[in-house]
């Protein structure tokens, strides 16, 4: 199936971006305190590396039900209007997802009329930055995928919250 | 009427269960968008700003650290180092697990990662060596708080993001605090183990098998010199020291302990971007709630209401304290120093209270956060490791609760405790 190759890609890609930030950060200690020198472009490709970290990761966490609510109200409804509740909560996800997609690709677009360039790495700010963009229509296409999930009665509507899932015990 | 939308939005998107990250971000887009005049691209910009400010890198690198070193045998074997120093008096298996919380504090920032690394491990051993298990799992429970405290910390990052206040001030503002509380902490096993007692057993342990236990866990213990005395010692920022650890983690349980293969890498690392990305999303979205706040000039309308009710700094410490513990027991440390500090920041400044001592205050009340239903993190963690159901986790929590209340006001209205250390060595 295409969207579990997506899941995969998704994994590989963040996981990959973690392993490359934490050790460019190294090396830049090392080049500074044992031989004085360093990567002028170290801390910009960082940067842009994390923002594709998160905003590739985010979708990733949807999937897994893994973020973070609070669910003091929503565990004394009864199943139908707990359901209504939840799709009610995808919805309003889903506006957020429009709004900071439409927001995202404004940037991303007028950053490209521009051309501004990076400070330090030889690459336009806006393909940097279609992070932005690609991430949150990734959060999209999972809400959707949730959506469904929840009319079809496929995914719990509830459970989630702060059960001690592997997820819970490394958040601080 | 901005403020009253911005926060009703937000508690009714709470309630509706959505995630808390997104919560934040469509109250704070919502009211932009009907009351505020800016544009749809400086959200995207404000939304990436959490990823460029720089104190913030060090919590990718911080959890990645943390997850090595819970999957790796570190935690294992600064549990023996415990043991070995306590194991001679009374009690002493459970003094050991406070001990170890403090050592694996000093290592990672995260504090149900510590619950799960050291539960797992000295929970079994006291209950094998004649505690209750409720008993056993309360000490962890509450002993692990001790991972946000004591630096590194991963809730003093974000709050030194969001305020603006420096994260090595903070860091070292919390050692004293984190070494008192694990004092009263290890004094207060033998006082809250009630009528049925201590286990009359003590493990007589030779200095031989102390320095021995000291010697495996060699490699923990370095650890810890190496962050902190890297960040005092000015070496490297709180960032770098982050990255540094991550490295060092994974060098430690992969090549040195070998307790992690190198083929399972990319499963731990997968792990580590889940736990970063759900702290980022929440983080980033933050950055688009404080930028309402700002932009509406919110915390000057609240701090001028404040400050006209005259009160005192104390006054204003004890509401701010009992506010802090009610969020602390809905949400997640991280989500409320999110939300609160940029409005409670302002008006603590006003009031001529240390920002450094605000963070710490902030600190204390989320370590009662986390111990407290419905939301306490640590009771559902503890209650997993130790195979006891929430409740019983939960009321083995609560003389420790007393003793978590008693010491934040200590910290409260003794800023000596948390500032004389920062004060000594930025001097």
């Amino acid at each position: 199936m295409t969207l579990r190759a997506l899941d995969r890609a998704e994994e590989l890609l963040t996981a990959t971006l973690l392993a490359a930030m934490t050790l460019l950060t190294f090396i830049q200690v090392v080049l500074r305190d044992l031989f004085e020198s360093g990567l002028v472009w170290g801390l910009e490709a960082t940067v842009y590396m994390f923002g594709w970290l998160v905003l590739l990761g985010i979708s990733g966490v949807v999937r897994t039900d893994g973020h973070i609510a609070v669910d003091i109200l929503t565990k004394h409804l009864g199943p139908s209007a707990r359901k209504a509740a939840a799709l009610l909560a995808t919805g309003l996800c889903l506006l957020y997802t429009g709004l900071m997609l439409a927001a995202s690709w404004t940037l991303v677009a007028r950053l490209q009329a521009f051309g501004s360039l990076a400070h330090d790495l030889p690459l336009p700010r806006w393909v940097l930055l279609l992070s932005l963009p690609i991430g949150f229509a990734l959060l999209g296409l999972r809400l959707i995928q949730a959506t469904v999930g929840i009319v079809r009665g496929t995914r719990p509507v509830s459970g989630h919250g702060h059960t001690p899932t592997g997820l819970d015990t490394e958040r601080q | 009427m901005t403020p009253v939308f911005l926060i009703g939005a937000l508690l009714v998107f709470l309630a509706l269960r959505m995630p808390v990250a997104i919560a934040l971000g469509l109250s704070s887009v919502l009211t932009l968008w009907l009351f505020g005049e800016q544009t749809l691209l400086s959200l995207a910009q404000t939304f990436f700003r959490a990823m460029e400010v720089y104190p913030l890198l060090a919590v990718p690198f911080f959890i990645m650290a943390a997850t090595f070193l819970t999957s790796g045998g570190v935690a294992r074997r600064l549990s023996d180092f415990a043991i070995a120093l306590t194991g001679r008096l009374r009690g002493g298996l459970a003094m050991a697990s406070v001990l170890a919380c403090a050592l694996f504090a000093a290592v990672s920032g995260s504090s149900p990662a510590t619950v799960v690394a050291i539960g797992s491990i000295t929970i079994a051993g006291m209950v094998g060596a004649g505690y209750r298990r409720e008993y056993a799992a309360g000490v962890v429970t509450s002993a692990g708080t001790l991972a946000i405290l004591i630096p590194p910390s991963i809730v003093i990052v974000v709050y030194g993001a969001i305020t603006e206040t420096s994260v090595r001030s903070l860091f070292m503002a919390g050692i004293v605090p984190g070494l008192v509380l694990t004092a009263l902490m290890m004094a207060a096993i033998p006082v809250f183990a009630g009528r049925d007692g201590l286990p009359a057993q003590t493990l007589a342990v030779s200095w031989r098998e102390i320095v021995r236990a000291g010697q495996s866990a060699f490699w923990g213990l370095l650890l810890i010199v190496i962050v902190l005395g890297g960040i005092y010692g000015g070496v490297f920022t709180p960032t770098e020291a982050a990255a540094v650890s991550a490295v060092y983690a994974v060098v430690v349980a992969v090549f040195v302990y070998r307790d992690i293969g190198v083929r399972q890498i990319p499963e731990v690392l997968v792990r580590s971007v889940r736990v970063t990305t759900m702290l980022m999303f929440i983080v980033a979205n933050a950055y688009l709630f404080a930028f309402v706040l700002t932009t509406e000039q919110i915390p000057q309308g609240i701090s001028a209401s404040v400050l006209a009710l005259d009160l005192a700094p104390w006054e204003f410490l004890m509401l701010l304290n009992l506010i802090l513990l009610v969020a602390g027991t809905l949400m997640d440390p991280t989500s409320v120093v999110l939300i609160l500090a940029p409005i409670v920041f302002p008006i603590a400044t006003e009031l001529g209270i240390d920002p450094v001592h605000l963070g710490i205050i902030f600190v204390v009340n989320l370590e009662i956060g986390l111990v407290t239903p419905p939301v306490g993190l640590n009771l559902f963690v503890a209650s997993a490791v130790s195979g006891l159901p929430v409740t019983s986790v939960i009321r083995a929590s609560v003389p420790w609760l007393v003793l978590l209340l008693g010491f934040l006001v200590l910290v409260t209205y003794i800023p000596w405790i948390s500032l004389a250390l920062p004060g000594l060595m930025l001097s």
